[in-house]
């Protein structure tokens, strides 16, 4: 018998039940030795290899199809719409506690969905313990096709996350359900190793709470006064999230300059503790790349006013030019910058010059 | 109509055990599938056979037993049919259904 007629024998044998194998073999045996009698035995032999392809197709076939039925559909669904509604309250929720985290594309707040997507699988399985797995697979389809087309910049450890969270939480809520105290205790031995094993985060200085409200994206529209007295108008993007550990805030604003091209910048934001001073620069990179120290130990000061900061910077060496920066707070949601400008060394100030209002982005 | 709890068969479910009703005691894979084939005039493959007659068992409409090796069949037992009372309630339904809906549709045919 050739290899290809051994291997698909042996897959009709594991595709039916035990016995219903060794039936159906025997009756193409059966047919191929009648057929022999009448005919040439190389036409019985092909007649045998034809039947066997057909029937194994054949029960390939109906079998998938009988799977495709078996799928509790209804609950699957059912559990994906919940686990969908489950991640926009997650995001609600972490955009008030925890904004830098609220992005859609981090790999964090997949990580931190986990525990509910483990109980959202559990409840599936109740109902039937086919579903959880179901659902797991199902979901590791649509996150891999998603990573696939999707146009947004995602990083490694939120493609891995997001191959890995939402499928291997399904499977364990299933397998909670199944075996539950094997599955609690395991996951128990996790938690308690990975708090033990993880590091205390450093503490930033408190006075950094100040500059908490940059954090996350923002959409908002400027307004400047330029020195021939024409005002511009122009949209604007803000980007604010912590860097180094969480000791420094890093903002960035994007939008068209004046003159029509682009204007970036970024800046960075954090407090020495030790020599008590603020220390904030910001580094203009397009159209032209320039570093101003706002503020630091020898120039430049910061007063808080309820939510609202007021920055004024370090006077630029050998001119009477003064700039005021006014990050007025609203609410979580709103915020308005308000740039001032002294040209007689903060005796009189030109407020407005600049003003951008702010809202966040969702 | 139909109660609840009433085995639905479909197509080839239904042309399996009409051809497994024939055969009486002689239904396996191979006379079932000639029976098919030869009043039916529909080509079936061994492994459809086998799987609806796998799903029908469980079901309850037919049960099976293992018959002798034989050496013809390099020494493979047969795999023997049989209809249950169930699977008989549940062709009767289907033909009754059939032929109720059929009723008087030769003599409306041609009137509009």
């Amino acid at each position: 018998m050739r290899t290809h007629t051994i291997w698909a024998t042996r897959m009709l044998s594991c595709l039916l039940r035990d016995g219903d194998g060794t039936a159906l073999l025997g009756d193409l045996a059966e047919e191929r030795a009648r057929r022999m009698t009448r005919d040439s035995r190389a036409n019985a032999a092909r007649w045998y290899r034809r039947e066997l392809y057909r029937s194994l197709a054949a029960v390939l076939r109906l079998r998938s199809i009988e799977c495709v039925r078996a799928v509790p559909w209804g609950i699957v669904v059912a559990a994906y719409v919940v686990i969908g509604l489950y991640e926009f309250a997650a995001m609600w929720l972490l955009s008030r506690t925890w904004p830098e985290v609220a992005e859609w594309t981090s790999a964090l707040r997949l990580v931190l969905e986990f525990p509910g997507i483990i109980a959202i699988a559990y409840a599936a399985a109740t109902f039937r313990r086919s579903a959880a797995f179901i659902l797991g697979a199902l979901m590791l389809c649509v996150a891999g096709l998603l990573n696939i087309v999707t146009t947004e910049t995602i990083s490694t450890p939120y493609i891995v996350a997001s191959l890995v969270v939402g499928p291997l939480g399904a499977v364990l809520g299933g397998l909670l359900r199944r075996r539950p105290i094997i599955v609690a205790s395991a996951l128990a031995l996790l938690v308690v190793t990975g708090s033990a094993s993880a590091q205390e985060p450093f503490r930033a200085p408190q006075e950094l709470d100040a500059f908490a409200f940059l954090i996350g994206k923002w959409e908002g529209a400027g307004k400047t006064r330029l020195p021939d007295g024409k005002v511009v108008e122009y949209p604007i993007t803000w980007t604010g999230h912590y860097i180094l550990d969480g000791t420094a805030i890093a903002d960035d604003g994007r939008g068209p300059a004046p003159d029509g091209g682009l204007a970036v910048g970024i800046t960075f934001r954090q407090y020495d503790g030790i020599r008590k001073t603020w220390i904030i620069e910001f580094l203009s990179i397009v159209p032209t790349s320039q570093l101003f120290r706002q503020v630091y130990q020898g120039g430049g000061s910061i007063s808080v006013q309820g939510r609202n900061v007021i920055v004024i910077n370090a006077p630029p060496a050998g001119t009477a030019r003064r700039i005021r920066e006014n990050y007025l707070v609203s609410d979580n949601d709103n915020w308005v910058y308000r740039l001032d400008e002294s040209m007689d060394g903060g005796t009189s100030w030109n407020e407005g010059r600049t003003v951008i209002t702010l809202r966040r982005s969702k | 109509m139909g109660t609840r709890d009433e085995v639905l068969l479909g197509t080839l479910e239904h042309i399996v055990l009409l051809a497994v009703l024939r055969l009486g005691s002689d239904a396996y894979g191979a006379t079932i599938r000639d029976e098919i084939e030869q009043r039916g005039g529909r080509a079936m493959s061994f492994g459809a056979v086998y799987v609806t007659l796998q799903r029908m068992e469980s079901k309850g409409l037919v049960r099976s037993r293992l018959g002798e090796p034989t050496a013809e069949r390099g020494g493979r037992a047969k795999r023997f049919f049989q209809v249950t009372a169930e699977g008989r309630r549940a062709v009767r339904r289907v033909q009754e259904v059939v032929g109720a809906m059929a009723t008087g549709l030769k003599e409306s045919r041609g009137t509009t």
